[in-house]
């Protein structure tokens, strides 16, 4: 009860950080954000049922420049610590990515967050709880769709 | 105008004598006023067929209708408005001016009264009054016996019995009170309102035109329908804060009632009518009632006054600038129309009234004279591109940029929004449809062409802009404060049965936009269901989201107290009988496995069970300790005999009422509930307590804080230890999982020498040492299974379904009480399908709102929870001030209250030290150098200025000489 609870959660969330990483103007396919729970099971759920996270693991190209890179890392551990970060940096570093995504089931160390500020200037990188990416915020009916205004866009709107 | 009847004498009808008012006020200018409304008297009440509920004017002739409110009252759309609309002030002035006079000359002539028989109901009515009132006589008891289902099974003999114990627990909680008065009342409602529906018109001694009374309340000249009621029909029930008339301790109403009494009048149930006179008690609740009434009035006037004074005071800088941009008095942009669309709230009223304008266009255009506006703007631009948007919607969703954002609607003609362009085309394409298929009648006027309408639609627009300078801030705060004087102070309302109590009124609006509370007082969730889904899902579902506590499937707690001697040493011992209900009932009524209820008493139930007997322990402890430091002294402020526990609930009782009163806010102290001699015995008292309060209360919080740390980490340790256990196999054992939890328990509660648990119930043994003061241990068990949670999601009590009926559909919605968005989630959301639609999940806590989705959704909870509060009491606001009022609480990104604290981002000193805590805003400033711009109205009126709005926004400015040659004509 609790493994299959747990692989239609990660599927959810799966599922949201795709959606969430194409809004961000990343490349990512229909099928991905529209798979169904079944070939979410068959692909990454092993016989057990539990779901490995380093699996779901994926980085994505920009829509309009290719060679800015985004990785979204699945952390194994209930809380996040600096080890984590390492491996993750480590990951960011070998593939030569600018922007990563932790997302972690349990909560962060207070010292982990630091490494995300202390990092800023060299990687972009966000976290989120797994818990909070159960359901897409930007759908709810009061939410009304945000867009990131270009600097031309910006431009403008200052001048009027 | 020619008299309508010539023989035997010249004779004008009323209606000719409104026409030749009309004729009178007309400016020369423009044409007859065309209306099309409907009057408030319904047209049957006439006769049958009768169309006299249509008003008609055409070309400033009364043709039909009767005048009433909704001709010259404060209706909208009624004649006295349109006349406004039309020809302006001055003109809609003297219109009132010449009613006002006409129809005092008329009442000078004709008279007009009132009397007996007005109220009076023919034998027929009164039979049948009397009949309502006879079958209703057992509706009191059948609502109490409705209010407990366990009694649908009882049977008739057992029912009075069953009744009255129930009702004896009923009178010790508050909570189960408030919803037998809600069964009650809503039963006595429906007699109230068969009353009324059997008698009211048809049951009168007189009809309709010839009942004065009727005269009155049916047009709208004075009184409701429901003062009518009262008269002739029945009072109906008594209402105090909301609930029936509460109950004494003896469990009477009044000392003429017998104790527990559950005929509708001993719960202040009023049967009898004014007419007739009405019964000393029925006269005695009604009295209540009345008192209440007015000192929610007296009450409510500070209330609803202080809360108009900080939104005025936050708002008041707010106004319109000349690009149509709403700003406060520090520039910073808060709307950038006014409203979305840049028009003026009393100046729209009639803007979507097409047939209205359609019918007075020429009118409207000797008043708007767009043909003068031709050169000063741009007639084209605008519109082109409008076509071209409102083309492209229509083929995709994609949004391009609103047309107002790119032309300056006070430049360009056709700018208007988007919506109101929508609906002028819609009106102007019904328009042409119209011209192509009317059979050809000869008319005096051709009608109006779509072209014409449309292009004075646009002037319209344009002239219904807001004009720079207006102070929509203030009118906002008015906008809103005003109305808040006519609310109720303390209203609850129930939405269903049993369902959500949502705080309303002025206290929901002083939490929502005064203190922009984080905690609401009701916080609720409201979440609509997912397609396709059965009601026993739904079910389950609440049974499954609500909270359940241990106590709510403990039947009976029984406690045995042995004094056991094992050697030299002597223990008490003491073994808890916890009876559960049977297997079946409970897991009906709650879904609940006994392997759930187990898991509970692993560590929630010994720790909590622990902590309440430490907190008892210290209390006797304490409790002890006064009583000698008493004997010395010699007082008798509380002295009571019959032992420690008799003292210590007495204790136990103080301390709670001192801590209501430190909760409660300092500027409530002076409110005079409290007689004298009663706060001379507190400061009596307070000086006892003063003594250790300080110690104890840190002992205290260390203690808690060590308990709840304890039993959180406990509880994880527990999770991870029942995650394993689970993982082992499922299928184990209950028995097995037993003797886990005992170790569990034991190790928990060190006191413990045995636990044993089965499916009805579970035995815990304890021993103490001897030197254990007494225990009153049943108190305490069912205090601790009160507070132990089987399972829960935090914040949430209960949930229940509702449905809603939407065009035939009906559409199961989900209410809960309590609002934790993130356990919601967690809850519902786990499953592959989840059954709500997360899309949907709304929460009346803005703060929480904020939290998970963000600025937008808390801005658009703010303005439908402003907007909620104020449909409760049918009053009409406009959107464009609640908005205002949104958008100002959300523009810095937070939730920003209406208070002291939320208007320190204000940049002048000066406004903020005309607000509140003068010197402290006065002597920040000096600290920190702070200026003032003077900029804002308070700081301009502190200084003898001219206020920067309305007529003040501008300046004349003169072209100056530079300074040079000014000095060199001076010198030649």
């Amino acid at each position: 009860m609790a493994d299959q609870d747990e692989s239609a959660k990660l599927w959810k969330v799966n599922r949201t950080i795709h959606e969430l990483v194409k809004d961000r103007g990343f490349q990512v396919s229909d099928d991905e954000i529209h798979m169904d729970l079944a070939t979410f099971r068959s692909h990454y759920a092993n016989n057990a049922g539990s779901v490995d996270r380093g699996q779901l693991n994926f980085f994505t190209n920009h829509q309009n420049n290719p060679e800015e890179q985004i990785f979204i890392f699945f952390s194994d551990e209930r809380s996040v610590g600096v080890k984590t970060m390492r491996k993750l940096l480590g990951i960011l570093e070998e593939k030569s990515i600018q922007r990563g995504i932790i997302v972690f089931p349990g909560n962060m160390t207070p010292s982990a967050r630091k490494v995300i500020v202390a990092m800023a200037s060299q990687y972009k990188l966000e976290e989120f709880s797994e818990s909070d990416l159960l359901v897409n915020i930007t759908h709810h009916t009061l939410v009304p769709k945000h867009e990131l205004l270009t600097p031309e866009q910006k431009k403008t709107l200052l001048e009027k | 105008m020619p008299p309508t009847i010539w023989k035997p004498k010249p004779l004008w009808t009323g209606k000719q004598i409104i026409s030749t008012v009309m004729l009178n006020i007309t400016p020369s200018n423009a044409h007859g006023l065309n209306l099309d409304a409907k009057a408030k008297v319904p047209g049957q009440l006439w006769g049958m067929g009768s169309s006299e509920d249509k008003v008609i004017f055409m070309d400033g002739e009364l043709l039909c209708g009767v005048l009433d409110k909704s001709a010259f009252g404060a209706t909208e759309y009624g004649l006295v408005h349109s006349v406004y609309e039309l020809y302006g002030a001055d003109v809609a002035g003297k219109l009132l001016g010449v009613l006002s006079r006409l129809f005092t000359k008329f009442l000078q002539h004709r008279g007009f009264t009132c009397r007996m028989d007005d109220l009076a109901l023919t034998p027929e009515g009164n039979r049948r009054r009397e009949q309502l009132i006879q079958q209703g006589i057992n509706l009191g008891t059948e609502g109490a016996i409705e209010n407990f289902p366990s009694l649908t099974t009882a049977t008739e003999q057992d029912k009075p019995g069953a009744l009255r114990s129930l009702l004896e627990d009923v009178l010790r909680d508050d909570q189960k009170m408030a919803g037998l008065d809600m069964t009650v009342k809503s039963k006595l409602a429906k007699l109230t309102k068969s009353i009324a529906d059997a008698v009211m018109p048809h049951g009168l001694l007189r009809q309709f035109p010839d009942n004065h009374m009727q005269a009155m309340t049916q047009s709208g000249a004075k009184g409701s329908a429901v003062n009518a009621q009262q008269i002739s029909c029945a009072l109906g029930q008594q209402e105090l804060e909301g609930r029936r008339v509460p109950v004494m301790v003896s469990g009477k109403t009044l000392p003429s009632f017998k104790p527990f009494e559950t005929k509708a009048i001993a719960g202040g149930y009023v049967a009898s009518r004014f007419l007739t006179g009405v019964k000393p008690q029925e006269f005695f609740f009604h009295c209540m009632a009345g008192r209440e009434g007015l000192i929610d009035t007296a009450v409510k006037t500070s209330r609803s006054g202080y809360l108009q004074r900080c939104l005025i005071k936050h708002l008041e800088g707010i106004r319109v600038h000349y690009d149509n941009t709403v700003r406060g008095s520090d520039s910073s942009i808060y709307q950038f129309h006014y409203g979305g669309d840049g028009l003026d709230v009393t100046k729209q009223k009639h803007l979507y009234q097409f047939d209205f304008i359609a019918q007075n266009e020429r009118s409207l255009v000797n008043k708007y004279r767009p043909g003068e506006i031709y050169g000063v703007v741009d007639p084209q631009q605008a519109s082109d591109y409008m076509k071209k948007i409102l083309k492209r919607k229509l083929k995709s969703k994609k949004l391009a940029d609103p047309t107002l954002s790119l032309f300056n609607p006070s430049r360009y003609l056709g700018s208007t929004s988007e919506k109101f362009a929508e609906k002028v085309d819609e009106y102007a394409k019904a328009l042409k449809a119209k011209e192509h298929s009317e059979p050809p009648i000869k008319r005096r006027r051709p009608t109006l062409a779509a072209k014409h309408f449309r292009q004075l639609m646009n002037v319209k627009y344009m002239r219904s802009l807001v004009d720079p300078g207006e102070a929509v801030g203030l009118l906002a705060s008015q906008g809103v404060g005003e109305p808040s004087t006519q609310m109720t102070l303390n209203t609850f309302h129930f939405a269903g049965h049993g369902a959500a109590n949502v705080t309303l009124g002025i206290p929901r609006l002083r939490e929502i936009v005064m203190t922009a509370s984080r905690k609401p007082k009701t916080p609720s969730m409201t979440m609509a269901i997912s397609q396709g889904v059965s009601a026993e899902d739904i079910d389950a579902f609440c049974k499954k989201a609500g909270r359940l506590t241990l106590s709510q499937v403990v039947d009976k707690v029984t406690v045995k107290e042995t004094l056991s001697v094992e050697g030299a040493s002597r223990s008490k011992e003491f073994t808890i009988d916890l009876v559960f209900y049977p297997q079946a009932e409970y897991e009906v009524e709650y879904d609940v496995q006994p392997s759930e209820i187990l898991s509970a008493f692993g560590t929630k139930f010994p720790l909590i069970l622990k902590r309440e007997i430490q907190n008892e322990l210290k209390k006797l402890d304490q409790d002890m300790k006064t009583q000698m430091a008493e004997i010395g002294r010699g007082k008798a402020v509380r002295d009571q005999p019959g032992g420690a526990e008799d003292a210590d609930e007495d204790g136990d009782k103080d301390t709670s009422k001192r801590k209501d009163k430190d909760d409660d806010d300092v500027s409530e102290i002076g409110d005079g509930d409290a007689t004298s001699a009663k706060r001379e015995r507190q400061a009596k008292e307070q000086a006892t307590y003063e003594e250790d309060e300080d110690d104890e209360d840190a002992e205290d919080d260390i203690m808690k804080q060590y308990d709840d740390d304890e039993i959180e980490a406990a509880y994880a340790s527990a999770d991870e230890k029942d995650d394993t256990e689970k993982l082992r196999s499922v299928s184990e054992s209950l028995a097995k999982q037993a003797s886990a939890v005992e170790q569990l328990f034991m190790e928990n509660f060190s006191y413990t020498t045995s636990f044993t648990f089965n499916d009805s119930g579970c035995t815990i043994a304890l021993r103490f040492g001897s030197n254990m003061p007494k225990l009153l241990l049943v108190g305490i068990v069912e205090k601790t299974c009160l507070k132990t949670v089987i399972r829960e999601i935090p914040g949430i009590t209960d949930c229940f379904k509702s449905k809603d009926d939407k065009g035939g559909e009906t559409v199961y919605r989900l209410t809960t009480n309590g609002s934790n968005i993130p356990g919601l989630w967690q809850f519902a959301c786990s499953d592959a399908d989840s059954l709500i639609d997360e899309k949907s999940i709304y929460s009346n806590d803005v703060y929480a709102l904020l939290i998970t989705y963000g600025v937008e959704a808390a801005r658009a909870a703010i303005l439908r929870e402003v907007g909620g509060v104020f449909d409760v009491y049918k009053i009409d606001v406009d959107s464009r001030h609640l908005e205002l009022i949104a958008d100002y609480m959300t523009f810095d990104g937070g939730y920003k209250p209406f208070n002291r604290s939320g208007i320190s981002t204000n940049p002048s000193p000066l406004l903020k030290a005309s607000y509140e805590t003068t010197a402290s805003f006065l002597s920040d400033a000096t600290l920190h150098g702070d200026f003032d711009d003077l900029t804002t109205p308070s700081g301009n009126i502190v200084v003898g200025r001219l206020n920067l709005t309305g007529t003040g926004v501008f300046d004349v400015v003169m072209p100056v000489e530079p300074a040079e040659k000014l000095q060199g004509l001076s010198v030649a």
